[in-house]
């Protein structure tokens, strides 16, 4: 009997809610039993929240008000990966690791430096432990060591290529591990915790200009024809990093756009961004209408032992402040030299006891001793949380489609942080005065005090909001740029899963048709400082909305001062591009192809007439409040207003379902 | 069955590209030949005095747009390379690798035969219509990427120019 079929009759026998089944289909010492069996276990809040260390250990800045993935009711069933293929498309992953090498399949493997299977990162120039943390979120394997991951008895597989010797970044090398080669091609599931957004000149959205958009588009047709999943990051730019800041206003919002990496305005590829312990938004995560879904990233753990501490003041707790807070438990490259739990760690990384190898939660007793576990934030590590869910999926109905993969999580999801848009940011980098749904006046380039709602997107206005907080749309459906549709239950989603099994007409097929870009608008000369109605589209056509497309291609026009807000036929409005973005810095004026998406008109009909907004900053900004960056763009007007010689050229499609 | 992942080097024919790629070094003033890291990186933006300060530099037009190229040469793995400028003044990178997508490989063998077999290395992906040619020379790319639309009019046909590179989260 497959394994499959075994946990099919299982859950059919159960009753449904958290107790243990009657008949489990595992054997041995770990059979349908958590992680409470793994020493470190009580650090993995993101597996099982209510009775992690952190409960009783962390400040209230730094814990309290979250979530975890509920993944434990599907391993008391039994659920644990097993049969499911996940394949880590990083950095190098140590699979010899004590809690990898019984998940490892090295045929699924490839390390594109050292030209061979064996993708451990001792193999490549740069030695990173960021794939061998990603693997032990996805599948540490249950065995009385370490710690768990969410799908323990999944099949492991790494491919080194994120690396930053440009040698490897070739086109052959990229569609290999995208399932060009046959090592890749046996996978179930893709994790990529990396993107590439691209803050000098903005990547065309074009699969002949792009190689991994073909490679990504091919992925449908793999797995049997049901499609590799691939879950990706959305980034950890909301702060601005590596050159993408958003001068004096980094932080309100984030100001680059997961967008920017083309691959993620594919909708077989599902879009991941990070959660804290506090049950909000990872003050890095990147936050964009590209988003699907929401992983578990934490905050960055530099206090306490185990990253415990807020860092704030008992007077700004209680008024609400949040800071700094746990991360990610994980696998890390063996030794206490190499990876990022060390012995000496660099001054900017977490140094911890436990990263030190110092710690003793049971006094006399080493927590990691050898400094092979560590823990990592990112939507890096949220990323691989959700691949662990899709693994738990995919393990209890293997003959799930892509789209059912991405329907069950969808339908599984919680709404969090419910009116975040309300909020004040308070946290341990970052104090604002204005709510992050403020109203923006694209005149001043400032926030006002004044909340705004998505009435504000209208022709001539000068103020308009940047988030919208989570919109109901007419489908019924809740979506936020900052958590897609929310965070998965584990539980629920393999409850989907079986369903699906059980009413096989529920599964869509992998097979979706893509409609080609139609030209919309082509403008000449260009008004900044107000929202414009670029184009009001009638389509004719009555069919349901997967994602909405469009693409941007301009000359003398500032592209880092265009925002781009899109309302539907229904009256839901989605906002793709910020009025003001990290493009400002780089003097982006001449684009082709510029690509943007959207998931808040999932669900709804498409029949109707689309309008399409540009919500237009100053492009001529105050160089002293930009600390030296590039302060206009070359193809800014003098005064700031009008551009006679700009053209604009709007592309759109809507991918139906 | 297992889907069928060739890899066919053209051995023969790859000697005459070398050598067209060696004349292409050695007749073009701007093209800096050289081994090993380039003294760019991929994304980075000069600003107008960087660029004026290079001098007249070799434009090379892809897909109607224009490009300098900064620099030519081999990797330390022994690809070539071809380090180029965009009308931003930002960085980016080719490997003179031509992408053909959307076509079943049995077709592009059939049809842009000619074209490809001046490739030094040819990637037929069947069973994900995807085929990846590397030449030696940008210019041997560049002819290539229009013989290969004009056999292919109906496949997506690609130079791919890298201008950031992929980066952990």
């Amino acid at each position: 009997m497959s394994w499959a079929a075994m946990a099919a009759i299982t859950l059919a026998g159960c009753n449904g809610n958290d107790d243990p089944v009657d008949k489990c289909p595992e054997t041995g010492p770990y059979a349908c039993k958590t992680g409470e069996t793994e020493p470190l276990y009580a650090f993995q809040w993101a597996l099982n929240y209510a009775e992690s260390f952190f409960q009783t250990h962390a400040d209230a800045g730094a814990y309290g008000g979250g979530m975890d993935l509920n993944v434990e009711p599907v391993h008391r069933q039994g659920i644990k990966g097993q049969g499911v293929k996940v394949l880590v498309i990083d950095s190098g992953t140590d699979l010899g690791h004590e809690d990898l090498k019984s998940n490892a399949d090295y045929t699924m493997s490839w390390n594109f430096e050292s030209g061979g299977s064996d993708p451990t990162p001792l193999l490549t120039s740069e030695r990173s432990a960021h794939g061998t943390n990603v693997a032990g979120i996805i599948g540490a394997a249950q065995n009385g060591i370490g710690v768990m991951g969410i799908a323990p008895r999944v099949t492991l597989g790494g491919a080194a290529l994120i690396l930053r010797n440009s040698e490897v970044q070739t086109i052959k090398n990229h569609v290999d591990a995208l399932g060009g080669a046959p090592w890749s091609s046996k996978a179930d599931i893709f994790n990529g915790s990396y993107g590439g957004d691209s803050p000098t000149t903005p990547a065309p959205y074009a699969a002949q200009s792009m190689p991994q958009l073909a490679a990504v588009r091919s992925l449908k047709g793999l797995r049997n024809e049901k499609g590799i999943v691939f879950v990706k990051a959305s980034g950890n730019s909301f702060d601005g990093n590596e050159g993408t800041e958003c001068g004096p206003l980094t932080g309100a919002y984030d100001c680059t756009n997961p967008a920017n990496d083309t691959s993620n305005l594919e909708p077989n590829v599902i879009v991941t961004a990070a959660l804290n312990a506090k049950g909000q938004a990872s003050s890095y995560s990147s936050a964009g209408s590209v988003v699907w879904i929401t992983g578990m990233g934490g905050e960055f753990g530099k206090l306490g032992r185990y990253g415990e501490l807020s860092g704030k003041s008992a007077e700004d707790i209680a008024a609400g402040a949040v800071g700094d807070g746990p991360t990610i438990f994980s696998t890390d490259i063996r030794s206490c030299t190499e990876g990022y739990s060390v012995t000496n760690p660099p001054p900017n990384a977490a140094r911890t006891d436990f990263i030190r190898g110092v710690s003793e939660l049971i006094p006399g007793v080493q927590d990691n001793p050898n400094c092979d576990y560590d823990y990592m934030n990112g939507t890096s590590s949220a990323t691989p949380t959700i691949s662990g869910v899709v693994a738990l999926v995919l393990s209890a109905n293997p003959d799930l489609t892509w789209r059912d993969v991405r329907d069950i999580l969808r339908l599984s999801a919680r709404n969090v942080d419910i009116g975040y848009e309300k909020r004040r940011r308070n946290d341990q980098s970052i104090h604002l005065l204005t709510p992050y749904g403020a109203r923006f006046d694209l005149t001043t380039n400032t926030f006002t005090t004044t909340p705004g709602n998505k009435g504000d997107i209208a022709p001539n206005a000068t103020q308009v909001p940047v988030e919208l907080g989570w919109e109901q749309n007419a489908a019924g459906l809740m979506y936020s740029n900052w958590y897609g549709f929310g965070v998965p239950d584990a539980a629920k989603a393999v409850a989907l899963a079986q369903l699906y099994a059980a009413e096989p007409s529920r599964s869509r097929s992998s097979a979706q048709i893509v409609p080609p870009f139609k030209t919309i608008a082509n403008l000449s000369g260009f008004d900044y400082q107000k929202v414009t109605l670029l184009s009001s589209v009638n389509n004719t056509a009555d069919t349901v909305v997967d994602e909405l497309q469009v693409r941007l291609s301009g000359s003398d026009i500032c592209l880092g001062s265009l925002g781009i807000a899109v309302q539907s036929p229904a009256g839901t409005v989605s906002i793709l591009k910020m009025p003001l973005d990290h493009y400002v810095t780089t003097n982006a004026s001449d684009f082709s192809q510029y690509g943007l998406g959207s998931y808040a008109f999932y669900g709804e009909s498409a029949k109707g007439t689309w309008n399409f907004y540009a919500l237009a900053s100053n492009p001529v900004l105050d160089p002293s409040a930009w600390n030296g960056q590039q302060a206009s763009c070359d193809a800014a007007p003098a005064d700031g207003l009008h551009a006679a010689t700009a053209a604009l050229l709007l592309e759109s499609r809507v991918i139906p379902q | 069955m297992f889907p069928i992942h060739s890899n066919i080097r053209a051995a023969v024919l790859s000697v005459a590209a070398l050598t067209l790629a060696a004349a292409s070094l050695a007749f073009s003033p701007q093209a800096c030949a050289q081994t090993g890291q380039s003294s760019y990186t991929v994304g980075q933006r000069l600003n107008k005095e960087q660029i004026r300060s290079l001098g007249a530099l070799q434009s090379v037009v892809i897909d109607t747009r224009s490009y300098q190229v900064l620099q030519t040469g081999t990797s330390a793995n022994g690809q070539p390379v071809t380090t180029l400028l965009n009308q931003n003044g930002v960085v980016g990178q080719t490997h003179h690798e031509l992408l053909i997508s959307s076509e079943p490989t049995a077709q592009v063998r059939r049809q842009a035969g000619a074209a490809l077999a001046t490739a030094a290395e040819v990637t037929y992906y069947d069973h994900t219509n995807i085929t990846v040619a590397r030449y030696a020379s940008l210019d041997q790319a560049i002819a290539a990427l229009a013989q290969v639309r004009a056999a292919l009019p109906e496949a997506k046909v690609g130079l791919p120019i890298t201008f950031a590179k992929p980066t952990l989260y």
